[in-house]
């Protein structure tokens, strides 16, 4: 069920009925109720797979929680600190081994349904390449939806609640909703269990200051999506599918035009995602805040798709960095190459280590593989070059505020971000470079400017409506500058008949530009495929 | 609390306003060459309810029968609900909205929509059941027109399916915003000018030429329907160039309409006695007559009516002959705008009813 259907509207009245006439004390259960069935319209068979899933994860957190309680107990009952500590580790490692079969069962579930036939392929051209004549057919799993982020939000909780930051949940009903929770099954964000718990089962009845926040933010999503995201993208479609027809200059148009394609898609989802969460009173984790005012690629990714790159650093990154093996390997690389480069080695490792991953997590193809690769060599290079940086701001202290220096490097970063994300929308890793280097070898400007960008399909009218819709999405994001949230500076700022004016253009706006209905395909936000 | 109130009524009502400002201009005006079809069924509600004869079908009776000449020479009054590629089914619920304002004597139905036995092109549906009036005929009409990608809030509202014209918004949309152009003469579209008949391909042969149930369900329907309200059905093939009306079809006509009783006439076979020459009589080589060609099967048709079916004459009434004469003169006065248009410019400049 598309976010951006009327069947998810009428599901949502729906919901809110159910969710309003239920006792308080139960209205976590109508909103499990009505994540089943959201998840359930994508295909009842992959009810198996989420709930496997809840089942797995209930019962080895369960497990968890008995062997602390008995930690507990045991410890309570001895003075003998040695005792303790031994207790301590022998609970822990119990714990740990609850947790790694729970882990198994549910990464082995991703891994068996995303990529498999990856595998399977990669396999087969290895055989081809040595020369055996063999090969393995193709399994064509069909993927679940939200797979790879309830499977993620799933595997922070089951190392919160190992680690003790998390009590495991007794009620495998509440369990299930907060891995099914339909506005965030989709697409994210990825949520931590402490801080979503507060609000989720809350069962904060429906108020008018939810419902009109909530609201607000739901349309914005609406109007990102179907105004400027789903309005440019066939122009994109033809970019992209005919890339042998437009190199060079129409390279850099493709790829700006999906910088802001898949900005305003994603962003938009997580929009409508908090915001319907917000309607029923459950606070979820912002996502974004102004990427593309960023300067430098790692501020970026502290910007852009928050809650995954918090949960990389949090579960990955720190464990790996700081596992006895990569501190093993510390040291021998210190003692090889030196203190300077020798300790940075293993934390270089480990972070290509974890955008190798995170590429893999994105897609099963070696795109993506290349994708996460770029982004983290790129981070390891800015590492590596960060004496020189702070060099240059000693030697020009006034760089760092100096607007123009500012500006360069927003722009320098969105443009190498677009360049990285390229691997997302060209099929082919040597194709994908083939397209960078026609930067350099094909430019063709004066073919770019006579053929222009009539003839993807898009009308003049077209570009001039998602132009409209990207300035005013520029005025609301300038409006949320500086950590306020846009409503509450709306609000403060405007008077009710000019708030209410702002929500009635953005409506007629969706309405009357949005590329819905006949003769638009409905399509799904990109980030549902992950 | 009354502030909020005050608040909410006021978002909604200018909601409501601003929602339907914009279907209103969004929504064609049919003003324009080629879509003036789409503006006939409403013009209906216009009238004054009072037909000794209302004819439904598709092209070949909104275009084919002049309502005007039925009065002037014989006295007998007529509106056509018709429009392009109208379906049986249409047919049949627009039949049955208009006997909720009235029951004319006689109701004449074109035959040749029977070859279609399922909902056909969103585009056609539109133009029939967008300006019917709101009741279970309604309702009935988008039930059994609707295709497979549209969708019932496009038709409450048909803002969501022509909200994509903002981008092709003309003078005209504006110039009507506020009141709707006449498009017909009581649901006939003048057509002065004349393009000789052309060449059609021939029909491929089939492999069946039964009509399909659907279609015979709602012929059925429409034969109780009369019998009920005591009106004489009559059905018709109109005349035309093409498409074409094969014999397996109009043996098919011919057999049901022995089995109930009812009146056939088809047109074709009478073309030299009604005086028609499709060098001079069709707008568009042949599909449909122009005005001087529908006069003479009006005039034709007309006789049979007077004879046969015993319809009064009715230009001793004051208060109807009074209307007649009015719309008579509209009607000339158009004829005569549109062949002076010809004259001068070559062609027709507008072919509205002003």
């Amino acid at each position: 069920m598309l976010f951006t259907s009327a069947n998810f509207l009428l599901f949502l009245l729906g919901l809110f009925a159910l969710y309003q006439i239920v006792p308080q004390k139960y209205r976590w259960a109508a909103l499990l109720l009505g994540s089943m069935a959201f998840y359930a319209f994508a295909g009842p068979a992959f009810l198996i797979y989420i709930c496997t899933t809840i089942i797995v994860t209930y019962f080895c957190t369960m497990r968890m929680r008995r062997v602390w309680e008995k930690c507990d107990v045991l410890i309570a009952a001895t003075n003998d600190r040695e005792e303790r500590r031994q207790l301590k580790q022998a609970a822990k490692a119990a714990s740990r081994r609850w947790m790694i079969t729970a882990l198994v069962v549910i990464v082995g579930l991703l891994a068996m349904v995303k990529y498999t036939d990856f595998v399977i392929a990669n396999t087969n051209a290895l055989l081809v390449w040595v020369g055996v004549d063999r090969s393995f057919g193709f399994m064509r799993f069909a993927l679940p939806m939200g797979i790879s982020f309830y499977t993620f939000q799933t595997i922070g909780y089951l190392v919160d609640v190992h680690r003790q930051k998390s009590k495991s949940l007794t009620n495998p009903l509440k369990l299930a909703l907060f891995v099914s929770f339909f506005p965030q099954v989709v697409q994210g964000p990825i949520s931590r269990f402490e801080p979503l718990a507060e609000t989720l089962y809350s069962g904060e009845s429906l108020n008018r200051t939810h419902l009109s926040r909530g609201g607000m933010r739901v349309l914005i999503g609406f109007f990102k999506k179907l105004v400027i995201a789903d309005r440019l993208w066939p122009a994109l479609a033809v970019l992209t599918t005919y890339p042998e027809e437009y190199r060079g200059a129409f390279y850099l148009f493709s790829i700006g035009l999906y910088a802001v394609i898949l900005f305003m898609d994603f962003t938009g989802g997580i929009d409508i995602t908090i915001g319907v969460a917000e309607m029923f009173g459950v606070k979820l984790p912002e996502n974004f805040n102004r990427p593309f005012y960023s300067r430098s690629i790692q501020e970026y990714w502290t910007r852009w798709h928050i809650t995954m790159y918090t949960w990389f650093r949090d579960y990955l990154f720190y464990p790996m960095t700081l596992s006895k093996g990569m501190l093993r390997a510390t040291k021998f690389a210190r003692r090889t190459l030196g203190d300077g480069f020798g300790k940075r080695i293993p934390v270089h490792l480990s972070l290509l280590w974890v955008w190798f991953l995170t590429g893999l997590w994105h897609g099963a193809t070696w795109n993506f593989i290349a994708w996460g690769l770029a982004n983290g060599i790129v981070i390891m290079l800015a590492q590596e070059f960060t004496p020189l940086k702070n060099k240059f701001h000693t030697r020009f202290d006034t760089a760092k505020t100096n607007r123009i220096f500012i500006a360069a490097q927003i722009f320098w970063t969105f443009w190498l971000m677009n360049m990285i994300r390229s691997f997302d929308i060209y099929v082919g890793v040597r194709n994908t470079f083939g397209m960078m280097a026609s930067v350099f070898t094909d430019f063709g400007l004066r073919d770019f400017l006579t053929r222009g960008v009539s003839e993807l399909t898009l009308y003049t009218s077209d570009y001039l409506a998602a132009g409209a819709g990207i300035l005013v999405i520029f005025w609301i994001s300038y409006l949320g500058r500086g950590d306020v949230d846009f409503r509450d500076r709306l609000s403060t700022r405007f008077s009710w008949p000019a708030r209410y004016a702002v929500v009635g253009l953005l409506l007629f706006m969706t309405l009357v530009l949005g590329a819905y209905g006949y003769d638009y395909e409905a399509r799904q936000f990109i980030y549902n495929q992950f | 609390m009354r502030k909020i109130m005050f608040k909410i009524l006021a978002s909604i009502t200018t909601f409501a306003l601003v929602f339907f400002a914009l279907q209103r201009l969004l929504m064609p005006t049919f003003a324009d060459p080629g879509t003036l079809e789409g503006g006939m069924i409403r013009e209906y509600y216009r009238s004054n309810f009072d037909h000794d004869v209302i004819f439904i079908g598709d092209c070949e009776v909104y275009a084919n029968f002049s309502p005007i000449t039925l009065w002037e020479e014989f006295g007998i009054t007529s509106h056509i609900r018709g429009t392009p590629q109208q379906l049986v089914w249409q047919s049949y619920y627009l039949l049955h909205d208009t006997l909720r304002f009235e029951t004319p004597r006689v109701v004449v139905f074109n035959v040749l929509s029977m070859q279609y036995n399922e909902p056909q092109s969103r585009y056609y549906n539109r133009l029939t059941l967008d300006g019917m009036r709101w009741g279970m005929p309604k309702i009935r009409a988008i039930q059994a027109s609707r295709t497979d990608d549209e969708g019932w809030l496009s038709y409450i509202f048909p803002f969501f399916r022509y909200k994509d014209r903002w981008r092709e918004l003309s003078a005209n949309d504006f110039r009507y915003f506020l009141r709707d152009p006449q498009v017909s003469i009581n649901g006939f579209m003048l057509r002065a000018d004349t393009v000789p008949a052309g060449w059609f391909p021939q029909m491929p042969p089939r492999g069946n030429y039964a009509f399909g149930d659907n279609a015979w369900d709602y012929l059925n329907r429409m034969v109780a329907l009369t019998t009920a309200h005591d009106i004489e059905l009559v059905l018709v093939k109109s005349p035309a160039q093409h498409p074409p009306w094969p014999p397996q079809w109009n043996q098919q006509i011919v057999d049901f309409a022995e089995a109930n009783d009812l009146r056939f006439i088809n047109f074709l076979e009478h073309q030299d006695e009604i005086g028609l020459n499709f060098q001079y009589h069709t707008f568009n080589a042949g599909l449909h007559l122009n005005v001087f060609g529908a006069e003479l099967l009006a005039r034709f048709f007309g006789g049979i009516l007077q004879a046969e079916l015993n319809l009064p004459d009715r230009r001793h009434e004051p208060d109807t002959a009074q209307h007649w004469h009015q719309l008579s003169e509209l009607y000339h006065r158009n004829i005569a705008r549109q062949l002076a248009e010809i004259d001068r410019y070559g062609r027709v400049q507008c072919f509205l009813i002003r």
